[in-house]
């Protein structure tokens, strides 16, 4: 098990514009996302910092849900309608979009 | 007439609640005042210690006690007078927010039950000014902060300066003179000032701020660009047939078929001149019967193009397993032809349709989301 660290641009146009580098990225490394988080890079540029483990056994990547949440409640009432639809909860996590940071959940798509 | 009236007496209240004070009330000015007493207190005092200091034997450390004696005299009323602002603060401040607070809450029942254009239009503009003006005092005076913030504030300060007093009182004459002592006194007081605390709130908030600008995860890779739906649709759809594939190797019936088309695909990367090289390094090559091997190598050689973003090569080499795959017949025949589907077949050699040559299609994406 090793862990892949990964660099987001902080002016990532949309939400579903990282979904979709993520779920890219998970296909290309064949690593599965595991956190995502605010960070900086050598040049001192902010950027969302993503972290993937290539143990991954069978398990399909490059479908996954990103949603973002607004308070502690209504990220529990998200991961709990998530489980209940067999998608489990990947990370929750910060993130920069369109140079602005948000709070993101990430869920792992039912096949 | 009557807006005259209301605006008068809105502009009475605001006025009569008062502004803050922003320190504990002493009158340096004033020779009958306590401070002034206070001061002639120090200064004989300060007499004394001089005295002390000349004589011997034992000098200094006589000098020591009447130091240590006149901060533990004085520090206690500027105690008394710090507790005295804060009861005035908190309940001067109660009081103004709760007249404040029917006032706004009158006239909001006024505009409720006023009748006619005119007068409500004079409410309204009445009450919101008045809300900006309470807005603007808490904004001007207050630094829009609470009693009990400004309280805890100015306490931590005044004990982060008695600490460093009582800390300083074990220390000789000489490295902590009366001139010093009087001075962190001074200091004393000032800590307990809504000045002082505004001052360090500030500088909490920038402590604050730079302590998040810490928590930021450093990142020693290349930032990765956004992906689009079309790329991302043709890494998945070749991570789909990778993994496929994997299953294939580990069943003895789909083992050389899940291998050909290993081959297959390095073949194809063999004949691009930018990912030869790379197919080379990898040691691997399209003779190689270790289906297992071939899939493991090709899985590193994807994941070192997308550590360094080289996303042509890696567009191409996905292209290259998506286009491996069998192409799916068009419809369902009633008696499907062995090579076109994946079940173990008797004879394992593959028909020409289903050599990856034939099967290559111009189709980019093969899975979409």
């Amino acid at each position: 098990m090793a862990a892949i660290p990964r660099a987001y641009p902080k002016n990532i146009s949309s939400l579903k514009g990282l979904e979709l580098t993520c779920e890219n990225d998970e296909a290309n490394l064949f690593a599965k996302l595991v956190s995502l988080d605010l960070g900086i890079n050598e040049n001192g540029e902010e950027v969302t910092a993503a972290s993937y483990d290539d143990d991954v056994g069978d398990m399909e990547l490059g479908n996954l849900i990103f949603e973002q949440f607004t308070t502690e409640n209504d990220a529990l009432s998200r991961i709990a309608i998530h489980q209940a639809q067999n998608e489990p909860l990947v990370c929750k996590g910060r993130i920069f979009i369109n140079n602005q940071v948000a709070n993101v959940l990430v869920f792992r798509a039912n096949a | 007439m009557n807006s005259i009236k209301l605006l008068f007496v809105i502009s009475m209240l605001v006025f009569a609640t008062g502004c803050p004070k922003y320190r504990p009330n002493v009158d340096f000015k004033n020779p009958d005042s306590f401070v002034s007493k206070l001061n002639a207190y120090i200064t004989t005092r300060q007499a004394a210690y001089v005295t002390a200091l000349g004589s011997v034997p034992d000098g200094p450390a006589k000098a020591k006690v009447i130091r240590n004696e006149l901060i533990e005299d004085v520090v206690p009323y500027v105690d008394g007078a710090y507790i005295d602002f804060i009861t005035d603060l908190q309940a001067g401040r109660d009081r103004t927010n709760f007249v404040a607070d029917l006032v706004e809450l009158g006239t909001s029942a006024a505009v409720g039950i006023t009748k006619g254009e005119r007068p409500l239009q004079i409410l309204g503009v009445a009450l919101t000014a008045f809300r900006g003006g309470r807005r603007s005092a808490d904004l001007n005076f207050y630094r829009e902060q609470t009693t009990p913030v400004l309280i805890t504030k100015m306490d931590g300060n005044r004990a982060k300066v008695r600490a460093t007093i009582l800390t300083r009182e074990k220390d000789s004459v000489a490295d902590y003179p009366i001139g010093a002592a009087i001075s962190d006194i001074v200091d004393y007081y000032n800590a307990g000032t809504l000045v002082r605390a505004f001052t360090e709130l500030s500088k909490d908030t920038a402590l604050e701020t730079r302590s998040s600008e810490d928590k930021l995860l450093k990142v020693k890779v290349p930032t990765t660009p956004e992906a689009t739906q079309e790329i991302r649709n043709l890494s998945v759809a070749a991570t789909k047939i990778i993994q496929e594939l994997a299953r294939e190797l580990r069943d003895a019936a789909t083992r050389d078929a899940a291998t050909k088309r290993l081959q297959s695909i390095v073949a194809t990367l063999e004949k691009d001149t930018d990912l030869a090289p790379i197919v080379k390094n990898a040691n691997i090559s399209s003779k190689d019967t270790d289906g297992a091997n071939l899939r493991t190598r090709l899985i590193e050689i994807r994941r070192s193009l997308a550590l360094v973003n080289n996303n042509n090569l890696l567009n191409k080499l996905n292209q290259a397993i998506v286009d491996s795959e069998p192409a799916e017949s068009p419809s369902p025949s009633p008696s499907p032809s062995p090579s076109a589907s994946p079940t173990p077949s008797p004879s394992p050699s593959p028909s020409p349709s289903a050599s990856p040559a034939a099967t290559a299609s111009p189709s980019p994406v093969v899975l979409t989301k």
